[in-house]
């Protein structure tokens, strides 16, 4: 009965989560002094009080807060978050043209930097250039933030090498050159991500050599690739996820730099333009995306590990 | 000397185990010194000596299971194979095999995210050519062979379902799963109650009659070797200091090493009961218990009675003991005296104060009690001075007493009343021994002048020689100034060395209590007669005798 | 030994930054057409100039110290608030303990970043936007561990001694529990302000931090990049500044936690 009930509880409780943050970012854009009509039209001189009176009943600015609020989650649950300022079409059609890009540079990023982490962590306390790999270079990597290394790989391997392109989107009609522009943001994106899960990898391989379980798998004559997959690894792996689950946070956070450094047009680049000019639709309909998303994927990571570590699921 | 010893040329067969000269080292320290002995087959060798002494470490090596810091020198053979310098190849192939071993503490020893079966079957499987369903099977009559009740069942669960004592067979399962030649046994009992320890051993002995294995026993316990070894080797400091057949070992001891181990063994024939110490004179009622019970809440409806319906009442200059295994619920009846726990039901009456019961407030607190914990060192503040960790108890305490000294020089005159170097009064908790950071605790907890002490296993986690000192040091210190006192052990014959009345508690009652020697002797309750004959007697004939008689009716299941 | 050359570079070019403007007094919003692109090296321009002739070592400096006031800023405040939250959650239990640590799961179900961009969006940017958003984005990572330690803190015999021994609450809280458990937050302190400084450059390079024409190594790098074939130390040279700051801090960090471990080891 454990796994089932302890499924339902993490997905009822991530709703519940989605619900909140769009609640609290609704009443944080309701503090802001001037409405959005006023912020849009800061900039064109001239237009009376009717235009503005119309244009705020058009955006259902004119009920009160309660009704707005009520308005609002109705409308996320139909997946409509109200028209753009900037661009007067529906946010929902927008973010949906925009969000392809997004998501194949964070689920390939995700993929490679997780795998590659893993598989230089397992290294690095087995291989002495391993070792040194993560505990020197590693430290280095997180330090680079994604727009100092995507500017530099641009130098190095599009600018000075002219090996792969700078930047943009191909269609996925020519599939190598769709690759080939994808490699340089999702190399930016997956590096980090790598050295994070190598770094945490590594720590945990360490940590749980040293329990009585790992003594009594050599004590059983389990050879040692053996206990290492069955005793060690698959120990470690469980923490290890759930520093997976927060780092694609950080990964969603580094999409919006690299889609501006490789001049993407993804939600990240969406969102940036329309936080500077308070597209408040956008904003929330953008924002709804990305944190369903997030926590979708915290819900899957408690599930597996649920499954991983039966203590947690059983208990 | 010879090759073989004088005890090996006894024994007709050679042995199996033979080793000579072995020395440990890790880097510069060496922690076993030149170490010889023999196992022959179907013999049980036990290694007894204090922590440090070494008798782990030897263990591991056996198989090579000491990491790389280790140097092991000398001779290891077995079965006429020598062992060192270390082949890992072939440890592989003897490890689990021929050469079995289990551990201390059974739910770490096994892996927590597999099932019981699949680890078993594993174990299995590594050195035996065999289908998944085979390995089943076999993995299910292992578990039935080890008592283990429903195999089937257990196969499916993970270590965390299961109990210590559970796991533990299980751990013995996967040892003889190969069908071993020689059983490597570290400290097997040492984490589980007296009674859960007593059907270990008789299974161990059992399985040995059966499979004809050898037992490599080690322990710190010398009522544990009384019952299972037929030859002792006794260490200290990594040094052999005198081995023999049991029986002589036990009957004339040659060492005074020995013959000091022995007399710390719990023995309730030769204990000075306190029947002789003069009865509580005073009756003034120090704590009072009515009716007083808790009850735990566990995640799916579970219901834990950790206290079901407590009446008791203690005077001042008396001592009480609280004896009970694990889970008996005698630990929080401490912390409920102690005013760490708030009761559902019931009443809490402390120095005449209703404390806790209809009627008074959130405040469970009690000037009057204070406290000395099993762990000593967990119970002093690691970022705290010893001196700063005194001062900061008497002034927190100056609150209800305003009469408490709390100058630098009171506080190095109570180091020096339990026995400790004032110059102590500087130092951090980690900078002292074991006993002595107990001796602190017992400072502290006198320092506030406490009408009531409640002492939880205060000597347990300590080694046996200075276990004794520092109960010769309590019971001083309780007689100088005749504090009650609830004292907490699972050790029925210390509880009968150091209390005026002896309280046993199972499951959260009190079963039976009252004068030690009465309880001790004459018990009324089922459960006390199984918890009294499941302490080993430390004398190997006394014990054989009375394992040959049939389980008394009171055998707890 | 060659774990701590990269982080002790870092820290001198840190260093360097900072001390600047003594080094070198120049205004760092001074146009020079004359001057532009001047090459690193030229005399009077350290460091060279960019594309208005602004002197980029004064330009470096300037924002050295705003990098570094908004991330220590944020970081002190994010400390004391994640601290007193974590602390209160773990000693009281109970309501206000599922109730603070639920609002921190809720405030962590926002990726970093986009809760950066939402409140900019809120606000506006500005440089107390700026210490307000990192301080708010980093509380969640102070409470958890400030939650984490005390839970383990609290279920010690030596916090159950203090109360037998009639320890008011708030000498248990200050002087038995928070000396416990200053070193892993002293560490999160330090590689807190390392992913401030990741976090808040970040928005300078989207022009959502500190608003141009006052210098951000963000803002530098994403001016850069506009030169990046031609003039490639435009982007160079302020991106090894960030990078050598986020690298000193999180070394540092990560010192004082392994510095942390043994001891923790040893008490036991």
């Amino acid at each position: 009965m454990g796994l089932a009930a302890y499924c339902g509880k993490r997905i009822l409780i991530g709703l519940a989560m989605i619900v909140c943050v769009q609640v609290i970012i609704f009443l944080a854009i309701q503090v802001v002094p001037g409405d959005p009509v006023e912020a849009m039209l800061s900039e064109t001189a001239g237009i009376g009080p009717d235009v503005v009176a119309a244009l705020r009943q058009q955006f259902g600015l004119d009920k009160p807060m309660p009704v707005r609020l009520l308005n609002h989650v109705i409308g996320l649950l139909r997946l409509d978050f109200g028209i753009s300022f900037q661009y007067s079409q529906p946010a929902f059609d927008i973010i949906a043209s925009r969000l392809a890009v997004s998501i194949e540079l964070v689920v390939l990023a995700a993929f490679f930097g997780i795998t590659g982490g893993i598989l230089l962590g397992s290294l690095s306390v087995q291989t002495r250039w391993g070792d040194r790999l993560v505990s020197i270079l590693g430290p280095v990597i997180l330090s680079v933030p994604g727009y100092v290394l995507g500017s530099v790989l641009i130098l190095g391997l599009s600018l000075s090498l002219g090996w792969l392109p700078a930047g943009g989107v191909a269609p996925f009609s020519d599939p190598a050159e769709h690759v080939r522009r994808l490699v340089l943001p999702v190399v930016t994106l997956a590096l980090p991500i790598a050295a994070t899960i190598a770094k945490v990898t590594r720590f945990e391989i360490l940590e749980v050599r040293t329990q009585d379980w790992v003594r009594t798998s050599r004590a059983y004559g389990f050879p040692t690739r053996v206990t290492f997959r069955r005793d060690i690894l698959r120990n470690a792996l469980t923490p290890v996820l759930t520093i997976s689950a927060l780092e694609l946070g950080g990964l969603i956070g580094a999409t919006v730099l690299v889609e501006k450094v490789f001049n993407l047009s993804g939600l990240g680049s969406l969102l940036v333009s329309s936080v500077s000019v308070r597209d408040y639709p956008l904003i929330q309909g953008a924002v709804f995306v990305i944190s369903a998303f997030y926590i979708a994927i915290n819900i899957i990571s408690d599930i597996m590990y649920g499954f991983l570590d039966p203590r947690v699921s059983k208990r | 000397m010879g090759i073989l010893t004088p005890e090996a040329t006894a024994i007709a067969k050679p042995p199996l185990l033979a080793v000579r000269g072995l020395n440990i080292a890790f880097g510069d320290t060496g922690i076993v010194k030149d170490l010889s002995f023999d196992i022959a087959p179907g013999e049980t060798l036990a290694i007894v000596g204090e922590s440090g002494s070494g008798k782990s470490v030897t263990a591991l090596s056996l198989l090579g299971l000491l990491g790389p810091r280790a140097r092991v020198t000398g001779s290891i053979a077995f079965g006429g194979e020598e062992l060192l310098p270390y082949d890992f190849g072939r440890l592989t192939g003897l490890r689990g095999n021929d050469v079995s071993i289990i551990f201390q503490e059974p739910m770490a020893a096994l892996n927590p995210v597999y099932k019981i079966g699949r680890q078993l079957g594993d174990v299995l499987r590594n050195h035996l050519k065999l289908s998944p369903a085979e390995a089943r099977a076999r993995a299910v009559e292992l578990l039935h062979k080890v008592k283990l009740p429903n195999p089937e069942v257990k196969c499916d669960q993970y270590p965390f379902e299961l109990s210590g004592g559970q796991l533990q067979r299980v751990m013995i399962a996967m040892a003889i799963a190969c069908r071993p030649r020689l059983l490597i046994a570290d400290e097997p009992t040492t984490a589980l109650d007296v009674t859960v320890q007593a059907r270990i051993l008789d299974l161990l002995r059992e399985l040995q009659a059966e499979m004809g294995m050898s037992i490599l026993f080690i322990t710190h316990d010398f009522g544990v070797v009384a019952d299972i070894a037929d030859r002792v080797l006794v260490m200290r400091h990594g040094e052999k200091i005198e081995t023999g057949p049991a029986g002589d070992l036990f009957s004339a001891p040659r060492e005074d090493y020995t013959r000091m181990l022995l007399s710390a063994v719990p023995s309730l024939e030769r204990r000075d009961f306190l029947e002789d110490a003069p009865a509580p004179s005073d009756d003034t009622t120090v704590l009072e218990f009515r009716d007083v019970g808790i009850t735990f809440y566990g995640r799916r409806g579970h219901e834990l009675k950790a206290l079901d319906g407590i009446d008791l009442t203690i005077r001042r200059n008396e001592v009480v003991a609280l004896v009970g295994e694990s889970g008996s619920g005698k630990s929080t009846l401490g912390n409920v005296a102690a005013g760490l726990l708030r009761v559902n039901r019931g009443q809490v009456t402390i120095d005449g104060r209703l404390r806790q019961g209809a009627g008074t407030g959130k405040d469970l607190h009690s000037p009057g009690v204070s406290m000395v914990f099993q762990d000593a060192n967990a119970s002093l503040n690691p970022r705290m001075r010893i001196g700063a960790t005194l001062r900061a108890a008497l002034q927190w305490n100056r609150r209800y007493k305003p009469g408490l000294d709390c100058s630098d020089g009171h506080i190095r005159h109570l180091l020096s009343e339990v026995g400790l170097a004032p110059e102590l009064f500087d130092r951090f908790p980690h900078e002292l021994s074991g006993g002595q950071k107990q001796r602190v605790g017992i400072a502290r907890a006198l320092s506030v002048k406490p009408s009531l002490v409640v002492a939880d296993e205060p000597t347990s986690a300590l080694d046996v020689s200075v276990q004794k000192t520092v109960l010769e040091l309590f019971r001083k210190l309780q007689r100088q100034y005749g504090f009650a006192c609830i004292f907490i052990t699972h050790d029925l014959s210390l509880a009968a060395s150091i209390s005026n009345r002896v309280v046993v508690m199972n499951r959260g009652r009190i079963v039976e209590q009252g004068p030690a020697a009465e309880v001790l002797r004459n018990p009324a309750d089922a459960y006390t007669r199984a918890l009294l004959d499941s302490i080993p007697l430390p004398d190997p004939a006394a014990q054989r005798a009375r394992r040959a008689r049939p389980a008394g009716p009171g055998t707890h299941p | 030994m060659k774990r701590i050359i990269l982080p002790l570079i870092a820290g001198i070019l840190v260093a360097f930054a900072v001390a600047g403007p003594l080094l070198v007094p120049v205004d760092p919003l001074a146009q020079n057409i004359l001057a532009r692109f001047a090459p690193v090296g030229t005399p009077g321009h350290l460091l060279g100039t960019d594309n208005f002739g602004r002197d980029i070592l004064a330009r470096i400096a300037t924002g050295a110290q705003v990098e570094l006031l908004t991330a220590l800023a944020s970081t002190m405040i994010a400390l004391s608030l994640g601290v007193s939250i974590g602390v209160t959650a773990a000693y009281s239990r109970g309501l206000t303990e599922d109730f603070l640590m639920r609002g921190i799961d809720v405030m962590l179900s926002i990726p970093p970043l986009i809760l950066a961009l939402l409140v900019v969006a809120v606000l506006g940017p500005s440089v107390p936007t700026l210490i307000g958003v990192l301080a708010l984005l980093f509380t969640p990572g102070f409470a958890r561990v400030a939650y984490g330690q005390t839970l383990s803190v609290r279920s010690r015999p030596f916090i159950q001694a203090a109360i037998i021994f009639g320890a008011p609450r708030r000498s248990i809280i200050l002087g038995q529990i928070l000396p416990n458990i200053v070193a892993p937050l002293l560490a999160q302190a330090s590689l807190t302000i390392a992913s401030a400084i990741l976090v808040g450059s970040g928005l300078g390079y989207l022009g959502l931090g500190i608003r141009p024409p006052m210098p951000s190594w963000g803002g530098m790098v994403a001016d850069g990049q506009r030169y990046l074939a031609t003039h490639p130390m435009l982007m160079l040279i302020p991106g090894l500044f960030v990078v050598s700051a986020i690298l000193t801090f999180s070394a540092l960090g990560d010192t004082l936690r392994t510095l942390w471990d043994p001891r923790e080891q040893g008490g036991r």
